[in-house]
């Protein structure tokens, strides 16, 4: 089906500019440009009123009056009087009601501001700076919780710790497990490749037992917490900030680092090791699975091999590790879902904002305590 | 001449489950009037509003739009028909992560053919329609109560739809603002021609800008009354509605 047309025409007569219009005027029709009128009007004579005239046959709906609107601010902007008396009523009554509330005058405002490079480099140093500083005063904050815990000060909702104990643990067995399963099959594997061209299959004991009690198990937990744990931390928060309801505790005098940190930060401190420990098993029994199936490690050597050359501190510095990454990753959520805007959007980017710190702590924070341990000797 | 109906109830029971929440609703909204649904907290006057836009399914009865079924109808009967609808939800319902001028633009972008242009130039008379000129640059979050609820007026208003739904417009705003919506609101429909249906309990709103109003009792949970508001006031036909009206139109008058 063709669409109808509206039409625009503009005459320049020696008393008046007109401006004719006719056809029909919906959003569904194909229409005229404003800016090529407008042109025209800015070129004439400012001493020149505007008249707008509309073909009795007109049919329309507020696209003219908004296509009225322009060329009226454009006119009146350049210095035009302007005559509307020969619009309809109705016509009249949309124009008036789009200029009775005059525009504010701070109300105009560019999305993206730009500022000189340098004040740029610097208002980032400072919103970096500022970020730090939230860190530290957070982390102050949750230090003086957990002191008010000890000494039984603390406002907190032990029903709603157990309830975060439990989706933080078991819930998560499931994915622990899958995850630590596949990651000492590919250590297992990763053995069975190189190893084998030297003869020293029973070496992938050593292998696996360095590599899943001393990181993996803690690592692939901890990344496995900060998705899913981390995450859900920063949206919970977040949506209870854009709910207010932080700022209700707040009101009623109750701290919200106690009443809603705390239960979650020692959640995930007293799970992590335990997820690890099941980590740790179940990684070391896939990685024999392998052994013994692959490479023909029976299921005695590989333990003996594995008790012989692996030590209690390889099994504690990977526990370590774990209760580091726990309090890192509940950190991690928590304090994005804090720093969370309001809207839908912005938790989003919170839960976002919380995996990818949670993650990269848990990256650096293994780096420095295996330099430590490097150093130490263990 | 009567003006022709343009939305008809017809023996609309509406429930969540078992629980009947309204029960043989009947009435009609005329083109051009504006219609106030009105009631205690809990009577279900959003959730007639709901089944209004097909967001909620009758238990029994039907609605309909002029001389279609809209409870019978087709998923693209019923998407054409509320392409010429626009509805103001109760916190304005504006999409948090684009600013008010895509806001009120995207109906435009998604149902026509007009350039961008063309559209940013309808997005500048809306929001100036609604008194919120030169704000299209802003994100939802920026805005106050009453500006979002502004903002999503003239997303609502964006494809000049034949018939408006309000729900509970002048809610949490102060009287000052409310007052200043309902003017809008009236200004629409004269200036638009639309035919406007307004779930609201705030009187002073309804005794302004309401043609006619149904009453909702969430105890009988049926219709207990529909006519012109100053009509029912004078003779209110049961109690409750007496109740409902005498308080808040007491309040309103200071007497």
């Amino acid at each position: 089906m063709e669409r109808q047309t509206g039409h625009a025409g503009i005459t320049l007569e020696p008393d008046r500019i007109v401006i004719h219009l006719s056809g029909h005027w919906s959003v569904h029709s194909k229409l005229p440009s404003a800016q090529e009128l407008i042109d025209q009007i800015k070129a004439a004579d400012s001493a020149l009123p505007v008249h707008f005239v509309l073909d009795q046959e007109t049919s329309y709906d507020t696209v003219l009056a908004s296509f009225v609107y322009r060329l009226l601010e454009a006119s009146e902007a350049f210095g035009h009087a302007v005559e509307l008396t020969e619009l309809p009523q109705r016509l009249l009554r949309l124009l008036e009601l789009g200029r009775k509330v005059p525009m504010k005058e701070d109300a105009q405002k560019d999305i993206k501001p730009k500022r000189p490079f340098l004040e740029e480099v610097g208002h980032v140093t400072m919103e970096h700076l500022r970020g730090s500083l939230a860190i530290a005063t957070f982390t102050g904050e949750w230090l003086i919780a957990l002191g008010n815990l000890l000494i039984g000060r603390a406002h907190i909702r032990w029903k709603d710790f157990w309830h975060i104990l439990r989706t933080v643990s078991v819930d998560a067995l499931p994915i622990v497990a899958l995850i630590s399963f596949l990651v000492g099959v590919i250590i297992s594997f990763l053995g069975a490749v190189t190893l084998k061209q030297f003869g020293a299959e029973f070496a992938v004991a050593y292998l696996v037992g360095f590599g899943i009690l001393r990181e993996m198990g803690a690592i692939m937990t901890g990344v496995i917490m900060a998705g899913r744990t981390g995450a859900a931390f920063a949206a919970q928060i977040g949506s209870m900030k854009v709910n207010e309801e932080i700022d209700a505790l707040k009101t009623l005098g109750i701290s919200p680092i106690e009443f809603i940190v705390l239960p979650r930060l020692l959640a995930l401190f007293i799970m992590m090791p335990l997820l690890t420990l099941y980590a740790n098993v179940i990684g070391i029994l896939s990685g024999w699975v392998v052994a013994e199936g692959l490479m023909g490690v029976p299921g005695p050597v590989y333990f003996s091999e594995m008790q012989y050359i692996v030590g209690m501190e390889d099994f504690f510095l990977g526990i370590f590790k774990a209760c580091v990454f726990g309090v890192l990753v509940s950190t991690a959520g928590c304090i994005r879902g804090l720093q969370s805007g309001s809207g839908a959007d912005a938790v989003g980017v919170a839960a976002t904002r919380a995996v990818v710190a949670g993650i990269t702590l848990i990256v650096f924070s293994n780096a420095v305590i295996d330099w430590a341990a490097a150093t130490l000797g263990i | 001449m009567e003006p022709e109906t343009k939305i008809r109830v017809d023996n609309l029971t509406m429930a969540y489950g078992d629980f009947v929440l309204q029960r043989e609703l009947t009435f009609d909204v005329k083109k051009g009037e504006v219609m106030v649904i009105m009631g205690g907290s809990g009577c279900g006057k959003s959730t007639l509003l709901r089944h209004l836009l097909g967001l909620l399914e009758p238990a029994e009865g039907k609605i309909y739009y002029d001389d279609l079924c809209f409870t019978d109808a087709s998923l693209k009967q019923r998407q054409s028909l509320l392409r010429r609808c626009g509805v103001l939800y109760q916190a304005g319902a504006l999409w948090s992560s684009m600013t008010v001028g895509e806001n009120v633009a995207l109906p435009m972008k998604e149902f026509t053919k007009l350039k961008d242009a063309k559209i940013r130039e309808i997005v500048d008379f809306k929001l100036a329609m609604v008194g919120l000129r030169g704000f299209e640059n802003y994100m939802p979050a920026e805005l106050s109560g009453g500006m979002k609820k502004r903002a999503g007026l003239a997303r609502a208003i964006a494809l000049d739809p034949e018939i408006l739904f309000f729900d509970e417009p002048s809610a949490g705003l102060d009287p000052v603002t409310s007052r200043n919506l309902d003017e809008t609101i009236l200004e629409l429909k004269n200036s638009l021609g639309a035919t406007i249906v307004m779930v609201s309990h705030e009187l002073p709103s309804i005794f302004s800008v309401a043609d006619r109003a149904v009453f909702l009792d969430a105890r009988e949970r049926r219709m207990l009354a529909l006519g012109k508001p100053s009509e029912l006031l004078a003779n209110p036909p049961t109690e409750s509605v007496a109740a409902f009206l005498t308080r808040n139109h007491t309040e309103r008058t200071g007497s």
